[in-house]
């Protein structure tokens, strides 16, 4: 198979992280439980594991909250800040991750930024959108869509200006793109642990600027003769016992992106993304959507003249390539680039893809219109 | 005889302070806060010798590391709150 779907998760991973999680079911028990070795190992594993992810993230250890995904950590920070009726600043690239609690909640949403590869555009239109009622700033880092890179540091810089709280979307730009979480002061930022950081299934990190409310309550192993959530990091987002396997994975897939650098990483994906859109120009029935190494990282969308999105998907899952099509759970960024009604078809790349890769799906991709 | 022990209210804290001490040349073990100190239920501590367990609590304290509380447990039983 040609693994073209890494913006839903990076299937081709490093050998290291299937081996950690193996070795962790069978020699691991709780963390933070017991005193006992195999208690004691699975914890230090774990704090290995928020060191490293401290480090990538430029961040204090205790800032790093295990989370089940991307989706789970979003949830803990929109409902720590925004309310019912609260405004609420997002990008025109957001995900329904992000969406959908803010409906659920009804805040008051307003979009800005809508234009695709346009990020100077986005920060004026920010600037303008942010007021005093202002509540909170959630902005996605890369589209899951387009590629598109949003210029979240500028947009991190006026919301700390204007004291607003910022929260970050990193689903797809975590583990490829460098960042701080320090100098974006950011009040949250959520990501997946099975994308660019390259771990199993069922892990997400939360980094934390502040404690924030509990979507969950449970057992943390600490303060147990209190009866509510501890009020400090990481205990208070972490109730029930942790995902030792899946974490222990993500400790080796962090090591594999701090070893590559994200920069290394999302220069690789982004030259078999421009191979791609250099392919597909060559072919007149197709329409891609396409920035600049500034503007786009390893994600491209791209439609078939005469032809549904999923038809197209469907052709290249018949010769075994695996790609999305459709919505991709983003229909406000669909939206803003006109795509909603038909959709598109996504390529997603990861550190294991090749050139390789990307000439099979070009040479299936011209025999489609013979 | 007696033993030293600075208390953290739960793992992280604890295994970001041996670290920090660790990296400081300042030698501890990590184990579960004994029922004799631990007031507020489950926690773990840091065992260090007498002669470190002043040194350790300053740089902690230097490092904005928090502990909870300071203790010598003596062999009969007995418990001493350390004021570093």
């Amino acid at each position: 198979m040609i693994y073209l779907d890494n913006g839903a998760t990076t299937l081709l991973k490093p050998k290291s992280v299937s081996r950690a999680s193996a070795y962790a079911i069978r020699h691991y028990a709780s963390p933070g439980r017991g005193g006992y070795r195999a208690a004691m190992e699975a914890a230090e594993e774990v704090y290995n594991c928020r060191e490293l992810a401290a480090k990538l993230f430029d961040t204090q250890p205790d800032q790093i909250a295990f989370t089940l995904n991307a989706t789970h950590g979003l949830n803990v920070a929109i409902k720590s800040l925004i309310g019912p009726g609260d405004r609420v600043v997002v990008s025109g690239f957001e995900h329904n991750a992000v969406m959908r609690p803010l409906v659920a909640i009804g805040a008051d949403v307003v979009i800005a930024g809508r234009r695709l590869f346009d990020p100077d555009g986005a920060v004026e239109e920010f600037s303008e959108a942010i007021t005093p009622e202002t509540k909170a700033v959630i902005c996605n880092h890369v589209s899951n869509v387009f590629g598109y890179i949003l210029p979240v540091e500028k947009i991190a810089e006026i919301c700390k200006e204007r004291e607003i709280p910022f929260i970050l979307d990193a689903s797809q730009s975590a583990g490829c793109m460098e960042i701080s979480h320090r100098d974006l002061g950011a009040a949250f930022i959520a990501m997946p642990g099975h994308k660019g950081l390259y771990g199993p299934q069922g892990t997400g990190i939360l980094v934390c600027g502040q404690l924030g409310k509990t979507l969950l309550e449970g057992g943390t192993g600490s303060q147990s003769e209190l009866l509510t959530m501890p009020e400090f990091l990481p205990d208070r987002q972490e109730a029930g016992t942790h995902n030792v396997t899946g974490i222990c994975g993500l400790a080796k897939g962090l090591e594999f992106v701090l070893a590559q650098g994200p920069v290394h990483i999302l220069r690789h994906e982004q030259r078999l993304i421009e191979k791609a859109v250099e392919g597909l120009a060559d072919m007149p029935y197709v329409h891609c959507y396409a920035g600049n190494s500034c503007t786009q990282a390893g994600v491209l969308s791209f439609n078939v003249e005469g032809m549904d999105c999923e038809e197209v998907g469907q052709y290249l899952a018949q010769h075994d390539i695996a790609v999305r099509a459709g919505l991709h759970c983003a229909p406000v960024a669909h939206e803003s680039a006109g795509t909603d009604k038909t959709g598109t078809v996504r390529v997603s790349v990861g550190a294991f893809n090749s050139k390789r890769d990307i000439a099979a799906f070009l040479g299936k991709m011209k025999k489609l219109h013979r | 005889m007696y033993e030293c022990y600075l208390t953290f209210r739960s793992i992280t804290p604890c295994q970001q302070a041996q670290r920090y001490l660790t990296g400081q040349s300042l030698r501890s073990q990590l184990l579960r806060t004994p029922k004799s100190i631990a007031f507020k239920g489950c926690g773990y501590s840091l065992k260090l010798n007498d002669t470190a367990i002043g040194l350790a609590a300053a740089k902690l304290r230097q490092a904005n590391i928090s502990y909870g509380s300071a203790y010598r447990i003596y062999s009969d039983g007995r418990v001493e709150e350390l004021y570093l």
